[in-house]
């Protein structure tokens, strides 16, 4: 099992086909939601944008360790990506490049104020597992 | 191992084709060339070597409130001249932040903003780059060149996958030689307008040198041939004896010569203001002494006219200006009030005070100013001197010259005429 995110990966986070999120409550119950996309950081962190997911939130506070589950899309690779939550920035530079995005897409739809980034949540990778290569369960 | 030379020559390959690709763009960018046409070539080139299909190219305009459509490629309606706010959208976004720009999938992004828009659509679609109606990715980048954002970039495309990670990060470091390459273009344009303007400028200034110069050779001439006419009767007079005629002479004389002071005087001051060698050192000035001193130089022409001239200056009026202008401005406004007063007349001189300003008046029981020649005489290129009751000449600069000086001193002019006579009121600042 891999620990650290490699170069062939890097199509997964554009964002093409959206990645799945997968956290759990202090209770034990799962909640699964799909994300427009995870930002790659560097091979060891990446980062969720956090606009409005409350349960999801409300559970990584609870239970720091979930799962991200991404896909290649011109290899259709699906990885399987362990992450503890590590801190969430409101400025700064990864901030801001995570808040473009959300601000091109409202400011077309005249959405500035109903679409805003409340912080860029960072994540530690802890293993990564790669369940589908060459379009075969691995 | 064998896993190991596959990569290699894969990453052979690839720096293969980014050398060529870089080579190609390098040779681009590096020739200079009327701006629209390089706008295009980068878009045909970015097409050519990055399969790029569907590219606009926008400036900031406006102070950099908006973005401004000079160049597309790949649209049915190129739009170029559409303007957008610097904050609008993927484009608006990447130009007020200065930093590349991606988004994947934004029909979905359509659909997840519409999901909240509900019924309000008015705000939405308002604005129409040129675009696809089926665009699902698109790439901005800011092209900056000397801290400055030259333009952005922006690329889109129908495919979710287009534009390869590796080819937007090889075009990111391109995008400072495009941004300098496009900038080079523009200072390029900037030169040759300057210099299509320079040249207008240096035209019409030579003109005016023209017109000056055909002042001179015109009235210059005349003033010192009657000068010369003059002393010729002088000597004329001296070896007959004739006594008396010389001294009739003596003041003639006098007033010839400084005629021809004074217009040189006028046309040195002109000829300097013409290249902005004038320049206006303003100090508080006496009124009283000043228009004395006038007075004092134009004694022999009052007394050859037999003119009552008289001034209620207050003692205490003064004006802050350039001293010698001021002077010139006097000297030309009271030589005009006598040269165009009939013998016996009146010319006048007083001052009055308006709020922080003071106001000269010059009046004179002359033969007046028609409303059409009014309206001419302060410019070079319509005033022609008019001859004086005794048929004195002028250069026609005179009054050009008092409206420059006025002007120059934050000061200016008005002149009411009728047949009875004519008023110049000149104002200007006591502070």
């Amino acid at each position: 099992m891999m620990n650290k995110l490699t170069q062939d990966m890097l199509p997964a986070f554009q964002g093409v086909i959206p990645p799945t999120l997968a956290t759990v409550s202090d209770d034990g119950i799962p909640n699964v939601t799909y994300i427009s996309h995870v930002h790659y950081i560097d091979e060891e962190h990446i980062a969720l944008s956090r606009q409005f997911f409350s349960k999801t939130w409300k559970n990584i506070n609870e239970n720091p360790h979930f799962t991200v589950a991404v896909t290649c899309p011109e290899t259709f690779t699906l990885w399987k990506i362990n992450v503890s939550y590590q801190e969430e920035e409101k400025e700064g530079g990864l901030f801001e490049e995570m808040d473009m995005i959300i601000t091109a897409i409202a400011s077309m739809q005249g959405m500035e104020d109903t679409f805003k980034l409340q912080s860029a949540v960072i994540c530690k990778v802890e293993s990564i597992q790669t369940l589908v290569l060459n379009g075969k369960i691995n | 191992m064998e896993k190991s030379i596959e990569f290699l020559e894969k990453d052979l390959k690839e720096e293969k084709r980014k050398n060529v690709l870089l080579k190609n763009v390098a040779v681009e960018l590096a020739n200079l060339s009327p701006l629209k046409r390089k706008l295009n070539n980068i878009l045909e080139l970015l097409d050519n070597n990055f399969n790029l299909k569907h590219t606009i190219l926008l400036f900031p305009a406006m102070n950099d409130t908006v973005l401004r459509v000079f160049a597309s490629r790949g649209f049915a309606d190129p739009g170029i001249g559409v303007e957008i706010p610097f904050n609008y959208g993927v484009v608006g976004t990447v130009a007020s932040k200065k930093k590349k720009l991606r988004v994947s999938r934004l029909s979905q992004y359509r659909r997840y903003a519409n999901a909240f828009l509900k019924k309000d659509e008015s705000i939405t679609q308002t604005i129409k780059l040129p675009g696809l109606p089926n665009a699902e990715s698109q790439v901005a980048f800011p092209l900056i060149a000397n801290n400055e954002l030259v333009a952005v970039l922006s690329c889109e495309s129908e495919n979710i996958m287009f534009f390869h990670q590796t080819d937007e990060d090889l075009l990111m470091t391109l995008s400072k030689q495009i941004a300098l390459s496009i900038q080079n273009s523009i200072i390029y344009e900037q030169l040759e307008e300057r210099v299509k303007l320079r040249t207008k400028e240096l035209e019409n200034l030579n003109k005016t040198k023209d017109r000056l110069f055909t002042i001179i050779g015109h009235d210059l001439r005349s003033p010192v041939t009657s000068l010369e006419g003059l002393a010729e009767l002088f000597e004329y007079y001296n070896s007959e004896g004739k006594n008396e005629k010389l001294k009739e002479l003596g003041p003639r004389i006098s007033f010839a010569a400084k005629n021809v002071n004074q217009l040189l005087d006028n046309l040195l001051n002109w000829s300097l203001g013409q290249r902005d060698g004038l320049r206006c050192v303003p100090q508080n000035i006496e009124l009283h002494s000043l228009v004395a001193k006038v007075h004092l130089l134009f004694n022999d022409f009052i007394a050859s006219k037999n003119i009552h001239f008289s001034q209620s200056v207050d003692a205490k009026a003064s004006v802050f200006a350039d001293y010698n202008m001021i002077f010139s401005v006097l000297r030309n406004v009271i030589s005009n009030s006598i040269k165009f007063t009939p013998s016996g007349g009146q010319v006048e001189v007083s001052t009055n005070e308006i709020e922080d300003k003071v106001q000269i008046t010059i009046k004179d029981t002359g033969i007046g100013i028609s409303k059409e020649k009014i309206e001419t005489l302060f410019s070079l290129q319509k005033n022609r001197s008019t001859l004086g009751t005794d048929r004195e000449r002028g250069s026609g600069l005179g009054l050009v010259l008092v409206n420059d000086f006025m002007r120059l001193n934050k000061g200016s002019i008005h002149i009411d005429s009728s047949k009875a006579g004519t008023s110049v009121q000149l104002l200007l600042p006591t502070q």
